[in-house]
């Protein structure tokens, strides 16, 4: 509880305790946490004099940030238009179907992986892209994607 | 002229003459698409070759922005011959360091080979994919360092700044700037100049500078590219933009995808405050100029002007009502300026050759009204269904055909054309008769396109348009901010509409209702995504009616998309019976034995076209 609090002194902290940079210092806390906890969110509202619900409304209408934890190696599938023509929204099904999850955000039971469509990371040159833990696959397909997981699970270490 | 501190000095010395320098470099690119491809590995192999030849100082890797040619990365020049090479693999470095390097035959091997020709093409120049692209706002693309403030300046950066600022009266920027006749690139086409003359104008205090570097439109990476290859030229085009309306604070609002960008713009402004081209009092002039960086969150809606500000400000991205101006009340209330990447980075070339030079380019006459013509060049990100996908820069006026079929290079696995889209969510298609179309901000309007900020995404035969109506609309409903009914309401009924359609659930009069409700949603919405939503709907109802009649009435998908209306089946003739699809099927749906034509179950088959993708043989048929 207490490096919680640590953590978010230090954050809102490097922002200045400056309210227009709410948006910056949700980010950092999405950033370390994976996801926007609860308590995270209630302290940060009493520290800046926000409204709840304005942290809440800001947190649910950018699609950066998630309520519930994401995976340790997030997986976004481009679904922009290039990466569209070129079968991103198929490869899309077959991963969520493949690593058993229903819908998007969700993350795998060992929370390895949690699967996201994203609307284009500008790679279009490449398409179909899909980017796993930040590193960008280019030309991919969903056989290539399900290897390119299988080969990250294999090098955690068995816990 | 005399650009600046000592340190410009140093620098043309160590860019410019290399002093005991280097009699070669390899400008290796380093965008996004050819680091995932690999460039990294590639910049370590040469340098580990370099070193065991004994040539590490005679021959410079230099890692460069984003070249354009993404489709054939990871790709290099070597300079000063312009020589091209592509899809370099580590294995391939040795030969290349030996040949090329040491022995000064360039290798045919790793060149480009255009695909209808047999010959490569050794200097990039030459190159179709290069050859018509004129570069003005991509000018020092793959020739700088984008890390390294001394490349910027050696090839004439910092210097328009320092012109306007010695030389020259706010007014007379902003006149030059009408004058050029530069259109927002953004996508809106509103003439820069005017927009400059307006916030100059307008009371209250202090103004804002602002760039707008959330490229939200999917299948599209200009101004990623361009922040990524040559982050000064925006930095330069805002503070000139700064100089002209009396502003002294200036921000990029910029998406959060975009890590590496959000990087090379950091160091950037720190290089730049560095030298004293951000600061106080830049070049002794009392011009006062800083900037800063707003990182987006994820929202497409956060392109709108009234919805970045919101956003900069710390709220949701909202978008409010357009009478009130935000050259007049932006950013906190105050007058501000809002520009996009690209146009930002057009201003220092217009300053320093002036408008008459930038008239010369292009289409229209904007001597008398600057709505007249598009005049310069514009970025396009060409991708989908063509050979050469990348980024290209072109001369306004030029036909479609040509990009499509000169610089892209036509279709793969000669499959036919069928439409290019532009413009984003808010633009449409354009279908093969209209391909002679000179591209600017009218005639894509004319035709019910629009400009865009600059995706150009090539259909073929294998594309639905409804599918391609569909996904536009629901990308847009996950990205309406929901605040008015129209667009919110409006877009979900759309989508039911269009599902319909897909599943061969539609009725006789669904595509009426589909153009009456798109209508009314174009009419009624708030801001310009709702205004502008249904278009996709709208223009591939109109060049490819005959598609959505035969989704309703045949219950057919003449593309082979929609799923309701296809199925698998496997070609018995083209089946070698490999295997290969039967050990991927997830379903199991697949049955045969070696070396004897397979079949696939209908009634276990879940379209997931996997098998269609891993068949060498084309043998996969969907109908």
């Amino acid at each position: 509880m207490q490096a919680q609090e640590a953590k978010l002194d230090e954050i809102v902290g490097s922002w200045k305790r400056d309210r227009s940079y709410l948006i910056e210092m949700l980010q950092d806390v999405q950033e370390h946490y994976r996801h926007i906890p609860q308590q995270v969110a209630r302290q940060l509202s009493v520290e800046l004099d926000v409204p709840l619900n304005r942290i809440f409304h800001i947190v649910t209408f950018y699609k950066g940030f998630s309520l519930q934890p994401r995976g340790k190696y997030p997986v976004s599938v481009c679904t922009g238009t290039a990466c569209h023509v070129k079968g991103g929204t198929r490869i899309l099904e077959n991963i969520m179907r493949d690593l058993e999850l229903e819908h998007e955000g969700q993350a795998t039971r060992d929370r390895l992986f949690s699967v996201e469509s994203v609307r284009c990371v500008g790679c279009c040159g490449l398409a179909p892209v899909v980017t796993v833990g930040g590193e960008v696959y280019g030309d991919t397909s969903s056989l290539k994607v399900s290897k390119i997981l299988k080969r990250r699970r294999k090098l955690e270490p068995a816990r | 002229m005399n650009v600046t501190p000592q340190k410009t000095k140093e620098s043309k010395a160590r860019v410019g003459e290399r002093p005991g320098g280097y009699r070669m470099h390899l400008m290796l690119c380093a965008g996004t698409g050819c680091v995932s491809s690999g460039s990294y590995k590639i910049k370590d192999a040469l340098e580990r070759e370099l070193k065991k030849r004994g040539l590490s100082s005679e021959v410079a890797v230099v890692m460069t922005g984003c070249n354009g040619f993404c489709a054939q990365g990871p790709v290099m020049v070597v300079q000063p011959d312009e020589i091209f090479y592509q899809r370099l693999g580590e294995k391939d470095i040795p030969h290349l360091v030996e040949e090329h390097l040491l022995k000064g035959r360039p290798v045919e091997r790793l060149m480009y080979t255009p695909p209808a020709g047999k010959a490569a093409v050794p200097k990039m120049s030459d190159i179709g994919f290069f050859e018509k692209q004129r570069l003005l706002a991509l000018r020092n693309r793959g020739l700088i360092d984008p890390e390294v403030i001394d490349e910027y300046i050696a090839r004439g950066g910092y210097k328009a700044l320092a012109q306007v600022l010695t030389e020259m009266k706010p007014e007379e920027v902003v006149k030059e700037l009408i004058a050029s006749g530069l259109r927002g690139r953004g996508g809106g086409g509103f003439p820069t100049g005017v927009k400059w003359k307006t916030c100059r104008e307008a009371p209250g205090e202090p103004k804002y500078v602002v760039c707008n570097a959330d490229e939200g439109d999917p299948g599209a990476y200009m101004d990623r590219s361009i922040i990524e290859g040559d982050p000064h030229s925006v930095l330069e085009g805002m503070a000139i933009a700064a100089y002209a309306i009396g502003s002294s604070r200036g921000y990029i609002y910029i998406r959060h995808e975009y890590p590496l960008a959000t990087e090379r713009l950091e160091k950037g402004i720190a290089d730049a405050r560095e030298y004293g081209l951000l600061g106080k009092n830049i070049f002794d002039k009392g011009f006062d100029f800083d900037v800063g960086i707003h990182r987006g969150a994820g929202a497409f809606v956060c392109g709108e002007s009234t919805a970045l500000m919101a956003s900069m400000e710390g709220r949701p991205g909202e978008p409010r009502a357009k009478y009130i101006h935000t050259v007049e009340h932006g950013l906190w209330d105050r007058p501000t300026n809002l520009n996009n990447v690209e146009t930002y980075a057009n201003v220092p070339p217009i300053i320093l050759r002036g408008a008459e030079w930038f008239t010369s380019i292009g289409t229209g006459d904007v001597s008398e009204n600057p709505w007249g013509g598009s005049k310069g060049t514009k970025v396009f990100s060409l991708v989908g269904k063509v050979h050469n996908t990348g980024l290209v820069e072109v001369p306004m006026g030029i036909s479609l055909k040509e990009i499509v079929f000169d610089i892209g290079g036509g279709i793969p696995n000669g499959k036919k054309f069928k439409a290019v889209q532009t413009g984003g969510p808010s633009g449409g298609v354009i279908p093969e008769n209209l391909l002679d179309l000179p591209v600017d901000f009218d005639q894509l309007t004319k035709v019910g396109s629009m400009m865009g900020s600059g995706g150009m995404i090539v259909m073929d035969e294998t594309d639905c348009m409804v599918d391609i109506a569909r996904y536009f609309i629901d990308f847009l409903i996950g990205e309406s901010c929901g605040k008015c009914l129209p667009c919110r309401e409006g877009l979900t009924q759309i989508s039911a509409l269009l599902n319909d359609i897909c599943n061969g659930e539609a009725k006789e009069d669904t595509i009426e209702l589909l153009e009456e409700l798109s209508n009314t949603v174009k009419e009624c919405s708030l801001c310009a995504l709702g205004g502008s939503a249904p278009n996709p709907v709208l223009s591939t109802l109109r060049y490819f009616r005959d598609e959505y009649e035969a989704h309703v009435k045949d219950k057919q998908c003449p593309a082979g998309v929609c799923k309701a209306l296809i199925t698998y089946s496997i070609d018995p003739d083209k089946c070698t019976g490999c295997l290969l699809c039967l050990r991927n099927c997830p379903q199991d749906a697949i049955s045969g034995e070696k070396k004897k034509p397979h079949k696939i179950q209908a009634d276990l088959c879940i379209k997931c076209g996997i098998c269609r993708d891993i068949c060498t043989y084309d043998a996969v048929v969907v109908r």
